[in-house]
């Protein structure tokens, strides 16, 4: 290109490849989706042709006074979501957003080499069968978010179990539920209660309304050698943890396990209590202090 | 990483290279400040800038400016390694602090200007070679296009639309979350 051309007329259509790419890649999917990929024929086949610009799905974070963005609605965000993967060409790797069972098994189909996942679930009758093929489909997954709208209830066996057996790679899980507090008694919580496969590299574990018992903590420190971070909410007696357990606790880095009052409000209160198991102090919550 | 360095630091900071212009105007530029541009490292390494460089495709007064930048970053990045040695830890934490401010505030000020000298300048950074200001000037790029339409952006940058009326519908129909 001559100089006097350039001085002539500053082509942003006709701007290199490469440069477009970079400004694409600091917009996000998001943005390069409402707008700068239909400015012109040139910007459209950078978003198209490049599966890089598409290897991290993310529309978050968005803010109230974002109005364009506002007034899509969630179904053609979710078909956005789902375009936006199929342009990564099978090669995306983090995925972030909503989520139901019909979604969650188009996206593993796109993106079948996704190590990074966090969706907001919207579950539905058939969300268990669902989410553990799609599972068992991602065999790279090493970050599992997910935030379900409601509990579901009749799991088949148990919850962190069968996410464990579909993902034995995970370094990090994190499960809540929506709706914080909702959850009255421990009843309605969900159990902790059963024996978790080998989690080799699972760093961080976090539960939210989580009926926990002493015989479920020992099995996730038994079984998760290299864990540095343990917070569970909910419900907990930790009057009946032993010596040995107490032990164990005292290994993980972090942890946050639940007083045996209702701990459903104070889930976000990250306290670490790792410090004197040892200690003949039979109150905990004094140690706090 | 070699300038400014141990003893050979006068001979580096001496050490002078000649830029040429596409109008032919020439810049005396320490090598500290020019091998911020990794195009020219690599040409004095290979030995090859005696009698000046030229530089076919920056103008004059975009060098001037290109040349502006790499002063400023080049000064920032002697100061920090020259300051390293010579405070605690905290008082070094302290002048990073404030360089990287005042840099931030550089390079704000830097950016103010019509969108045809940004334009040039991305040219410009991309040709010599210098990720700083490619980084910077794409970032103001990006930031300027967010939440705008398809028209508004290219109204801003004076894009033609090239579709043709039934590409544009055909886009439509499958992108209609863009087209309330």
């Amino acid at each position: 290109m001559s100089p006097s051309r350039t001085r002539a007329a500053r082509d942003w259509a006709a701007l290199p490849r490469d440069i477009l790419v970079d400004v694409f890649f600091k917009l996000g999917p998001r943005e390069i989706m409402m707008g700068a990929e239909f400015a012109c024929k040139p910007w459209r086949s950078a978003a198209l042709e490049e599966p890089t610009l598409w290897r991290r799905v993310d529309f978050e974070p968005w803010h109230p006074w974002e109005q364009r963005w506002g007034r899509v609605d969630p179904y053609a965000r979710m078909e956005m979501l789902l375009v936006a993967v199929d342009r990564a060409k099978g090669q995306c790797e983090a995925f972030k957003g909503d989520c139901n069972d019909d979604f969650l098994a188009a996206l593993v189909g796109s993106a079948p080499t996704l190590k990074s996942l966090h969706v907001e679930y919207s579950s539905e009758d058939n969300t268990e069968v669902v989410l553990d093929e799609a599972l068992k489909k991602l065999t790279l997954l090493d970050d599992l978010e997910i935030c379900f709208d409601v509990r579901i209830v009749d799991w088949a066996g148990n919850m962190l179990q069968s996410v464990c057996h579909a993902c034995p790679r995970l370094k990090n899980l994190n499960i809540r539920w929506g709706g914080v507090g909702y959850t009255e008694s421990k009843f309605n919580m969900e159990p902790i209660d059963n024996q978790i496969p080998v989690m080799h590299d699972l760093q961080t574990l976090k539960l939210y309304e989580c009926d926990l018992s002493c015989w479920g903590l020992n099995s996730i420190l038994d079984n998760c050698p290299q864990l540095e971070t343990l917070y569970i909410s909910g419900y907990f007696n930790e009057r009946e943890m032993d010596k040995e357990l107490r032990v164990k606790c005292a290994r993980v880095k972090n942890l946050s396990l639940p007083t045996s009052a209702y701990d459903g409000y104070s889930s976000d209160d990250y306290c670490s209590q790792d410090e004197d198991y040892d200690s003949q102090d039979e109150d905990d919550d004094s140690e706090l202090e | 990483m070699a300038s400014a360095g141990s003893g050979d630091e006068k001979a580096a900071a001496a050490a002078m290279i000649t830029l040429i212009s596409s109008d032919n105007e020439k810049f005396e530029v320490t090598e500290a400040t020019a091998t911020l541009s990794q195009t020219i490292r690599h040409m004095i390494e290979d030995g090859c800038t005696d009698g000046g460089v030229p530089l076919p495709n920056v103008t004059s007064k975009i060098l001037a400016r290109v040349i502006e930048y790499c002063k400023k970053h080049a000064t920032a990045a002697a100061g920090e390694e020259g300051s390293s040695s010579s405070f605690s830890d905290a008082a070094f934490l302290e002048v990073d602090r404030a360089f990287l401010e005042e840099l931030e505030e550089f390079d704000d000020a830097f950016l103010e200007v019509d969108r045809a000298t940004l334009f040039d300048l991305i040219l410009a950074a991309n040709y010599l070679d210098i990720k700083g200001l490619l980084n910077l000037t794409c970032q103001k790029v990006a930031d300027s296009v967010k939440g705008k339409t398809p028209e508004q952006i290219r109204e801003m940058y004076n894009i033609v639309n090239d579709l043709t009326p039934e590409e544009e519908a055909e886009i439509r129909r499958e992108t209609q979350w863009a087209f309330e």
